[in-house]
């Protein structure tokens, strides 16, 4: 394969072409209750081919090899209007030339075990959660994203990466007449089959937050002091700070490259945040980005000083920082963007009693449960809470929704836990979805939080 | 695609193969400069068999080994999803392709020239940045199956999204304006953004608590997903939607009528025929606040023993690709009938009130039950039939069968946005939360 891509790079008239090649294959099972909604193990593949001639870019991508041709010729073509439009040139910062291929570091292959068997623990995990106090309905579906990537650049790197993905992931729905409440669970990673393995514990578990949810009062709206736990630190941390940091997303928007400018203070001195992908047995972890550079850990924030961002080759050269190895595609069907891999805030050296105690009155915030940014405004939901009461946690509330501006929030953070964690699923869509986006934290204290009940 | 039917039709009781293509250009000019211009074009199939009961499916992006594909469809079907429903037999269907040919021969600069247009008209009206996002395409959609349906729809289509952006953010005042073919951005369109985004230059703090609440047709959606997830056949078949025993009854105020209707030649996304073939109709969802209709695609109306609408597609929320999704009931062409206020009244008509021009996060909280908290990002705070400004950390939150239920007026025009034809709407008595 590296082979006759190479032959295909060579074809092209340009300052840097490179094209990628993708093979993806998809298995899912999918449970409705008790219900098997859908089962599969399926394969499609495609190309990418990026082209820069005269300071434009163009990229096409294609799923037939008879097309490619074709979309050479565009992306040509589109690098053509963009050079003549006077927009800025486009370069891309060097990189070292590569030749390597990355082998799985697997703990059971899951592509070696029975489809079957896959079925059985889905049902399993399934059957636990259903057979919880008020447990109505339930959603849970296998998934397993396999991906063979072949990448070669007209500088000469050629890199063959795979990449496995598993989750076993849903929401179990509890019900008490015509109330309804509803819990998210996931377990998964990209180190292989055993991680999904004995893991009844988080389904009985979850489970029974869902049920208790039902005997919960609505959190009222106020302003409220708040500890987020590290999963729901996480989501603040990847929606209102990470999508700051992809160089991308602020390039063209000058107000927002100014306040982000490196060495700005922007957080509290207790706020440090980290983006690191090479963490070994964690779900975002990958060896080479979709530009074929290497990925490398990053601090983005320093007891709150801006530090560094993640950058495409593109962008690194555009704001004249170092490559960082975050350009990265959902698949065959996309050029890559500036993502943010692995990110969470660094951890501190409060426990969580020590934390409760800090804040004395207010709430306590678990779990993301979707959440969006507008720039520095952020919106997103807590699947559930309690209240703190006297540096004790009390009653159980729902419900949960938190607003608030990405800087305000960033000062208003006055302590972090001892112990950071890690998501075990990803969904992040900035466009493409990334199942690879890993994200997580300490416990963190806020103060003035705004949480929007209903 | 004949091959591949013949092959398994005669390995199942009944086959079906969904085809469909995609050649489609994107332009992006961000402040003000052309950022990037981007081509794909897809093509894929996908396969379901039904035997004795039981549903297998596959898919691929390339034709290249039928027997191969058919057998991934055998293998799945070992897995035991049910398939007790039917496919539709060859109806006396009139086709229509939403289709101009002019988009076929396009260019990235063609594209270019006509959104850097649009950049002109707004650079001279706002003093925000102005991002503009163009794309073109075409695309062919088939659904043939053993029972002798053969269903094909070529459309195209060409949009122009303009968004100005505060300073410091990314949060926008928007239009997307989308047609058949290349078409210029109407000037009233441009100076309905302009000026919604000027009155909001301005930041302002507003009190909390329970205020009228105009959702603009950009912030709609938000509210119909849970009218969407609760009257769907899926949640009918579950019983889990909370309006199930309200089939005739009011839920909502008697000024909203929603409709889902593909059949609609004057929107850009006609569809006569679902990704199951099946013909597609105008279905009344709410008609005068009452609950009409729940949607089914093949496989509820089965469960349900009902018939099916004609409102199963391969889609989904987000990502995921068609070939890759089983059809599913979705209401994808929603319109809420006209009122009798312009956006004029409407303002004048708040004595104290936020226009909701964008929302965040309005996939959280319990969409099944109808319960919404979203931030308002842009809102206009207006007091007195004047707008002060934008609301600066604004939450809205409630329930859609207390809100809607609590609409008020209804403007007299619709436009696309967010996946349906929508009129601004104001709802009384929502709880806003601010830092006050």
């Amino acid at each position: 394969m590296i082979e006759k891509l190479r032959k295909i790079v060579r074809g092209v008239e340009a300052d840097f072409a490179d094209i990628r090649y993708e093979i993806r294959r998809d298995t899912k099972i999918s449970l409705e209750s008790r219900e098997l909604r859908e089962i599969g193990s399926n394969t499609t593949d495609g190309y990418v081919v990026r082209v820069l001639r005269r300071g434009g870019f163009g990229i096409a991508s294609v799923t037939r090899f008879d097309d490619l041709d074709e979309a050479i010729h565009r992306a040509k073509d589109a690098a053509e209007t963009m050079s003549r439009s006077g927009a800025a040139p486009i370069n891309m910062a060097a990189c070292p030339t590569v030749e390597e291929e990355v082998a799985l570091k697997l703990d059971e292959d899951p592509l070696r075990i029975p489809l079957g068997e896959k079925v059985s623990l889905v049902r399993h995990y399934n059957d636990l959660a259903l057979g919880e106090p008020g447990i109505a309905s339930t959603t849970l579906g296998y998934s397993e994203v396999y991906r063979e990537k072949y990448y070669v650049s007209s500088e000469g790197s050629a890199i063959a990466e795979r990449l496995l993905t598993t989750s076993i992931a849903g929401s179990i729905v509890a019900q008490k007449g015509s109330l309804t409440q509803d819990i998210r669970v996931a377990v998964g990673g990209s180190d292989g089959f055993a991680r999904i393995r004995n893991r009844d514990d988080v389904f009985i578990r979850r489970a029974r937050i869902a049920g208790e949810l039902l005997e919960a009062e609505p959190v009222a709206s106020d302003s409220y002091d708040v500890i987020l736990n590290p999963l729901l630190a996480g989501v603040f941390i990847h929606e209102a700070f990470g999508h700051f940091s992809e160089a991308d997303i602020i390039e063209k928007n000058p107000t927002l490259r100014d306040k982000m400018r490196l060495g700005a203070k922007l957080g509290s001195d207790k706020v440090s945040v980290h983006a690191d992908s090479t963490i070994p047995h964690q779900l975002g972890f990958y060896k080479y980005d979709d530009e074929g550079v290497a990925v490398r850990p990053v601090t983005l924030m320093d007891r709150g000083i801006l530090a560094a961002r993640l950058h495409s080759r593109r962008t690194a050269i555009a704001f004249g920082e170092e490559t960082t190895g975050h350009s990265v595609a959902e698949d065959f069907r996309y050029a890559p963007i500036v993502r943010m891999g692995t990110i969470f805030i660094g951890a501190g050296d409060n426990s969580l009693k020590d934390l409760l105690k800090e804040v004395g009155d207010g709430l306590y915030l678990l779990d993301g449960k979707g959440g969006q940014t507008s720039g520095e405004n952020f919106t997103f939901g807590a699947q559930y809470g309690y209240v703190i009461e006297g540096g004790e946690v009390g009653a159980m509330v729902r419900d949960i929704n938190i607003m608030g501006n990405l800087f305000t929030t960033l000062k208003n953070i006055t302590a972090v836990g001892d112990a950071v964690e890690l998501s075990e699923r990803g969904g992040c869509g900035k466009g493409q979805l990334n199942i690879k986006s890993s994200l997580g934290g300490p416990h963190v204290v806020i103060r003035d939080m705004v949480v929007g009940g209903v | 695609m004949e091959r591949l039917l013949e092959l398994a039709a005669a390995v199942g009781d009944q086959a079906e193969v969904y085809h469909i293509e995609k050649d489609g250009t994107n332009v992006s000019i961000e402040n003000s400069e052309l950022n990037e211009i981007e081509t794909t074009i897809q093509a894929g199939y996908s396969l379901r068999i039904i035997k004795d009961g039981r549903l297998g499916i596959s898919y691929t992006k390339n034709l290249l080994n039928r027997d191969e594909l058919v057998r991934s469809a055998l293998l799945s079907m070992e897995g035991g999803v049910s398939g007790e429903f039917g496919l539709p037999a060859r109806s006396a269907l009139r086709l229509f392709d939403p289709y101009v040919e002019e988009v076929t021969n396009l260019k990235g600069s063609d594209l270019y020239d006509r959104a850097a247009e649009t950049v002109g008209y707004l650079k001279g009206r706002v003093s925000g940045q102005v991002n503009v996002h163009g794309s073109f395409g075409v695309e062919f959609v088939r659904v043939m199956n053993s029972k002798g349906l053969d269903v094909a729809q070529r459309s195209s289509f060409y949009s122009i999204f303009s968004s100005v952006l505060y300073p410091n953010s990314e949060t926008s005042v928007w239009h997307n304006h989308v047609t058949l073919g290349p078409s210029s951005v109407p000037d009233e369109e441009l100076d309905r953004v302009a000026r919604l985004f000027q009155a909001g230059l301005p930041e302002v703090n507003a009190p909390a608590g329970r205020m009228k609440v105009a959702f603009l047709p950009e912030t709609m959606f938000s509210l119909l997903w849970r009218l969407e997830a609760a009257s769907s056949g899926r949640a009918f078949y579950e019983r889990i939607s909370p309006i199930l025993e309200r089939r005739g009854e009011k839920i909502f105020s008697d000024i909203l009528t929603i409709v889902n209707d593909p059949t609609d030649t004057h929107r850009f996304d006609t569809r006569v025929f679902d990704d199951e073939g099946v013909p597609t109709k105008r279905l009344p969802i709410v008609e005068r606040g009452v609950f009409k209709n729940i949607y089914t695609n093949l496989d509820f109306a089965a469960k349900l023993g009902l018939e099916p609408t004609g409102n199963g597609f391969r889609t989904q929320r987000w990502g995921g690709e068609e070939i890759a999704l089983l059809p599913t009931p979705a209401l994808s062409h929603l319109t809420i009938e006209p009122g009798q206020s312009s956006l004029d009244e409407i303002i004048g008509n708040l004595d104290r009130g936020v226009l909701v021009l964008g929302v965040l996060g309005p996939h959280s909280g319990n969409i099944l039950n109808g319960d919404f908290s979203m931030g308002i990002n842009p809102g206009l705070y207006v007091e007195n039939g004047a707008i002060k400004g934008r609301l600066r950390d604004g939450m809205v939150a409630g329930n859609i069968y207390e809100t809607m239920a609590k609409a008020v007026m209804v403007e007299n025009a619709v436009r696309f946005s967010s996946g349906g034809y929508f009129p601004a709407v104001v709802f009384e008595d929502v709880s806003v939360a601010t830092r006050g």
